[in-house]
């Protein structure tokens, strides 16, 4: 292993594990944050310019999303000129405004169906949890991956993709190389759920309800479900990211099941006895953002917002995801997520293949059969 | 999509000290979000065009 790691080590390093701050320089932020508006800027006009040309054509096209042009833009950008490290400090900073997105985004829920469509998301959620890592492990196994390399890829599957992975990293004492593949492997089919749930969902008919339930618990990494439930419609897009907070919420549940797993096992250091110290844990893993999101939800709830500023507090969460699509687009490169080998990507396309069956009976059989839902 | 905390220690940021790298995403995202509601319940909030 070189012994020297330079910065650009460091940031690229960065570009998988999902910190939002790279460098402590803020100019260092500024050609990157230039380079996401303009990005978001061309995706957001792409989709008028596009209805428009097809218009004067006189001709039907598909009504293709900001969205999608969006991540588009910046995907054939870094996969094609390449992304010039001056810019990835910057760019990374996608994990920050997805952050304020959602809690921005906060401002349109009303507390009682957060806390109501939380606690049934929830029981939807700990199912899937214990299906999916349940048969992530098996298939590992079967693939001759290490059990550790096998945790890192349930726990991303099953929760929150890579911030998860790496919430795991120090808890299990996972090596390097396997946190680096189980990210990008992780990455590689959140890219895949979210070019590829969209149309299914519209194929199979769900409505916005549904299908931002199931992007919600289907779809891995928080920005991609963002994505893909705003892929569908705003209204599935808000109700994704609010399964996928809860989801997020149980981070550190599950990383201190699989750390006392592993330190009972002699293979990863000991937590501290007592419940205080499982506490700490717990609540070191937690996303301080979901409380933020929260926060803002209740001050929508008791009624200090008026119509019009409700609607500006709802804007601002749409600026910062245009952010956040650019930046899944400009950092999602190709060749390095190829590079993790075929092994592990095959274990991660199962784990989404039963992620998202799973999830989707789920959602089906409490939506139309067991009749759960805001409103339903 | 947890906070890392604080970022690790072969950074550079570790030894000039960083206090916005510090705080952590998480917290910032929360502090903007909330100030932004704040000037909105205030009505200071200039009108967000889309």
């Amino acid at each position: 292993m070189n012994a020297v790691r330079t910065d650009q080590d460091r940031i690229d390093d960065d570009a998988l594990t999902g910190d939002a701050f790279t460098t402590t320089r803020v100019i260092d932020y500024l050609p990157g944050l230039a380079l996401l508006i303009v990005v978001g800027l061309l995706g957001k006009y792409a989709e008028v310019w596009w209805l428009a040309a097809a218009k004067h054509e006189h001709g039907t096209v598909p009504d293709i999303e900001y969205v999608l042009w969006a991540i588009l833009i910046g995907l054939v950008l870094t996969n094609t000129v390449g992304l010039h490290r001056v810019f990835r400090p910057g760019v990374l900073t996608y994990h920050f405004w997805l952050k304020v997105g959602i809690v921005a985004l906060g401002s349109r829920f009303v507390l009682g169906d957060v806390l109501k469509m939380g606690a049934t998301s929830l029981v939807q959620i700990l199912i899937d949890m214990a299906v999916a890592g349940t048969i992530i492990l098996a298939a590992a196994r079967l693939f001759g991956l290490s059990g550790k390399f096998g945790s890192l890829l349930a726990i991303g599957t099953s929760i929150c993709g890579v911030s998860a992975i790496v919430a795991a990293k120090g808890a299990i004492r996972a090596r390097n190389s396997d946190v680096g593949h189980a990210i990008a492997a992780i990455l590689a089919l959140g890219a895949v759920a979210l070019f590829s749930l969209p149309p299914l969902g519209h194929a199979i008919g769900l409505s916005d309800h549904e299908f931002g339930l199931w992007a919600g618990l289907a779809v891995d990494n928080t920005a991609e479900t963002t994505a893909t439930g705003y892929l569908f419609s705003d209204e599935a897009g808000k109700i994704a990211v609010l399964v996928k907070s809860t989801r997020n919420a149980l981070i550190g549940f599950v990383v201190l099941g699989f750390a006392l797993y592993w330190a009972a096992r002699g293979e990863a250091d000991e937590l501290a006895p007592g419940a205080r110290a499982k506490a700490a844990f717990i609540w070191e893993k937690f996303p301080k953002f979901v409380l933020g999101f929260l926060a803002v939800s209740a001050v929508a709830t008791a009624g200090l917002l008026s119509k019009g500023q409700l609607a500006n507090v709802a804007n601002v969460s749409k600026w910062a995801f245009l952010l956040t699509f650019a930046g899944v687009g400009l950092s999602t490169d190709i060749r390095q997520i190829a590079r993790s080998g075929w092994r592990p990507l095959a274990v991660a396309v199962i784990g989404l293949v039963v992620v998202a069956a799973v999830s989707l009976g789920l959602v089906l059989f409490t939506s139309r059969v067991l009749h759960w839902g805001v409103g339903g | 999509m947890a906070d890392r905390g604080a970022p690790p220690k072969t950074r550079s940021s570790a030894s000039t000290g960083g206090w916005i790298v510090r705080v952590g995403a998480d917290w910032w995202a929360t502090i903007l979000g909330l100030a932004i509601t704040g000037l909105a319940v205030l009505g200071a909030l200039p009108k967000i065009p889309w």
